[in-house]
């Protein structure tokens, strides 16, 4: 067996033949067929015995090199001691720091993964939701008043943009809710009453303020400013009356000593209502208004628009704060005079009182009408303002844009215009001229026949100059640059 | 000068926590460790979490600009409805008044705390602007320098007083 181990095993090595083909012939002869099974049996599990041998001991080797890796990796983890304390994370000081984020990182990797996910503080999420609350009670406590608010909110916008009437509209629709007098907007009231006395609705004021403050709240030092309000709507009134008294007949169209007249406002400046028994409030007239209706006076006499432009400069000099009295007047009277400064001064004046007054856009527009030539464009270049700056409630400035068309040539956009004007409620005397003469302009003479019935409906006739514009006697040039007052 | 902001922080603790409250919630979406994330502490970290920079520029923009972004809308609701109600001029109803007051602190201390650590805007400029690609430059350019100059001005607590200045003349108007 040894033998054949010792002999065998090398020949099978080489030839990597099974055993059975190297058994010598003798052998075969001397054994019988029984033991030579027998031999080769156990020569294939000799064989499977050294292989087996030689498979345990490297799998033994293996295992121990891993027992070996398993073991430093057990000696490096558990060998707290052996890292140096500067090492340590600072967080939960037993783990090695994790230095590939740096070379002084604090951390191990374990902390800086925890820190990823570091819980949320709870004083965070309850501001959070308690900012929610505080956003959500306010909605609900002012839910009831947010209509009145917004229009508040929205009227006090316009009123501090300088657009005066939209402004007071808003208020007004306030104010018209029957509001008590604990239950009022202070701001609205206040600007309100400014923008009332602004526009010379000195009543409106007094009105107002006598709904929500009686005769004993006004005499209180912090309604100082409501009683003042109230004592000065009176004394307008008063001269009103007083002024009326003296210009009746010059008004209602009778003969009247002008420089009489003239003299007798004059010597209202002076006089003393309150000792003379004709108030229990106005101590002294107001004079601006006296000197505005010296200019209407000067007016009806048709003096110079120079002379007039004079008198409404002097008025300009004394009157401050009372600019509604005068100012429109003043610009129009300076747009017929050409005084192309006081034009700009007065509307730019008006304007920053009020933006929505159309009348500081017509006379502008009408410095360009009344020149030697007549310049259109810039006519319609102002009026492309008003449109813009009024908004779609004021479209006044379409006379003076029809003029223009008209200037220009162009009687159909003129008839647009002041179709326009038309169907927006516009039936002034003016307009009904102005109608006629682009109908005529256009050839078609029914317009002329119906504003010449609308005005006789009311009691007015149609302008001459229109009439004789029909009869060819004077032309559009002429009645546009010469004759404005009447169109 | 420290001093003074921290006591600013102080009177506005409602938009120190919210700002902070944000803050960690980037931190947590962009998967950055954060260190203390005590909202309230007597330092310059007050209102805002310790974490560690932003990697990427995204997340740098993102955690100076969502904190900002969401206090100052939440700012915006909060005082609509006060201001409204200063304009309507009506404080003759207690309950409203002082509802409205609070929500107004509110608005005010969202956005007195709004803008972004010093150190984060410095980092947000040099990640976007060094790191980030030309989009990101170009996108993130406007809220960036809104952000960088509001880190200042929240440093030098003059958010505070641009805050008390606002109200005055919200008032006043």
């Amino acid at each position: 067996m040894d033998e054949l181990k010792k002999d065998g095993l090398p020949e099978e090595e080489e030839n990597g033949l099974p055993e059975e083909t190297v058994i010598p012939e003798e052998q075969e002869e001397e054994a019988g067929e029984q033991d030579t099974l027998s031999q080769e049996l156990e020569g294939i599990r000799d064989m499977f015995q050294q292989e087996l041998d030689k498979a345990a001991s490297a799998a033994e080797a293996g295992m121990l090199i891993q027992e070996l890796d398993n073991h430093e990796e057990y000696t490096e983890e558990d060998s707290e001691e052996e890292i140096p304390p500067e090492d340590l994370c600072q967080c939960c000081e037993e783990k090695i720091r994790f230095k590939e984020i740096d070379e002084d990182y604090p951390y191990c990797e374990d902390c800086r993964n925890a820190m990823k996910k570091y819980p949320m503080r709870k004083s965070g999420i309850l501001a959070f939701l308690f900012s929610v609350i505080v956003l959500a009670a306010s909605f609900y406590v002012s839910y009831p008043y947010m209509s009145d608010a917004i229009t508040v909110a929205d009227a006090s916008a316009n009123y501090k943009s300088g657009y005066v009437m939209s402004a007071l509209q808003g208020y007004y629709s306030y104010f018209n809710g029957g509001k008590t007098a604990e239950g009022i907007s202070k701001r609205a009231f206040d600007e309100i009453l400014e923008g009332y006395n602004k526009l010379g609705y000195q009543t409106n004021s007094a009105q107002l303020i006598n709904t929500y403050y009686s005769e004993e709240d006004l005499k209180k030092p912090q309604n100082k400013k409501y009683a003042d309000m109230i004592k000065e709507a009176t004394v307008l009134t008063e001269t009103y009356d007083a002024v009326t008294a003296v210009t009746e007949d010059a008004f209602s169209g009778k003969d009247f000593d002008y420089d009489k007249v003239m003299a007798e406002l004059d010597a209202l400046k002076e006089a003393k209502p309150l000792e003379e028994g004709k108030s229990e409030v106005t101590e002294k007239y107001n004079e601006v208004f006296i000197e505005y209706y010296k200019f209407v006076l000067m007016s009806i006499e048709e003096k110079p628009v120079e002379e007039q432009l004079e008198q409404l400069k002097y008025i300009d000099t004394i009157g401050e704060g009372q600019e509604w009295v005068y100012l429109s007047n003043y610009c129009a009277i300076a747009s017929r005079v050409g005084d192309e400064e006081a034009v700009n001064y007065s509307f730019d004046k008006i304007l920053e009182i009020n933006k929505e007054d159309s009348t500081a856009y017509i006379s502008k527009a009408n410095l360009y009408r009344f020149t030697e030539k007549p310049d259109a464009d810039k006519m319609i270049e102002v009026c492309e303002e008003a449109k813009a700056n009024l908004g779609t409630g004021d479209v006044s400035y379409k006379h003076p844009l029809a003029i223009a068309y008209l200037i220009k040539g162009e009687g159909t956009l003129a008839l647009e215009e002041i179709e326009g004007l038309f169907n927006s409620g516009n039936y002034n005397v003016q307009n009904c001229n102005l109608y006629a003469l682009v109908g005529l302009y256009n050839g078609d003479e029914k317009i002329y026949e119906d504003m010449k019935a609308l005005l006789a409906n009311y009691g007015y006739e149609i302008s001459e100059l229109v009439t004789q514009y029909k009869k060819d006697k004077i032309t559009i040039e002429e009645i546009i640059k010469d004759q404005g007052g009447d169109i | 000068m420290t001093a003074l902001y921290i006591l600013t922080k102080y009177l506005t603790f409602p938009g120190a926590l919210i700002r902070g409250m944000w803050e960690q919630a980037v931190c947590r979406i962009c998967k950055v460790p954060v260190e203390d994330n005590r909202y309230l502490r007597k330092d310059e970290m007050i209102s805002h979490v310790e974490h560690e920079f932003m990697p990427t520029a995204r997340g740098a923009f993102a955690i100076c600009f969502v904190p900002a972004f969401m206090n100052f809308i939440g700012a915006f609701f909060l005082c609509l409805i006060p201001i409204m109600f200063t304009l309507y001029a009506r404080f003759d109803d207690t309950v409203l008044t002082l509802i409205n007051s609070v929500a107004y602190w509110f608005a005010f201390s969202l956005m007195v705390n709004s803008y972004p650590l010093i150190e984060d805007a410095y980092n947000m400029m040099e990640k976007v602007y060094k790191q980030g690609n030309i989009l990101q430059k170009i996108l993130y350019a406007p809220a960036a320098a809104f952000l960088f100059i509001g880190a200042f001005v929240e440093k030098y607590c003059i958010s505070f007083i641009l805050g008390i200045a606002l109200t005055v003349a919200i008032v006043l108007i």
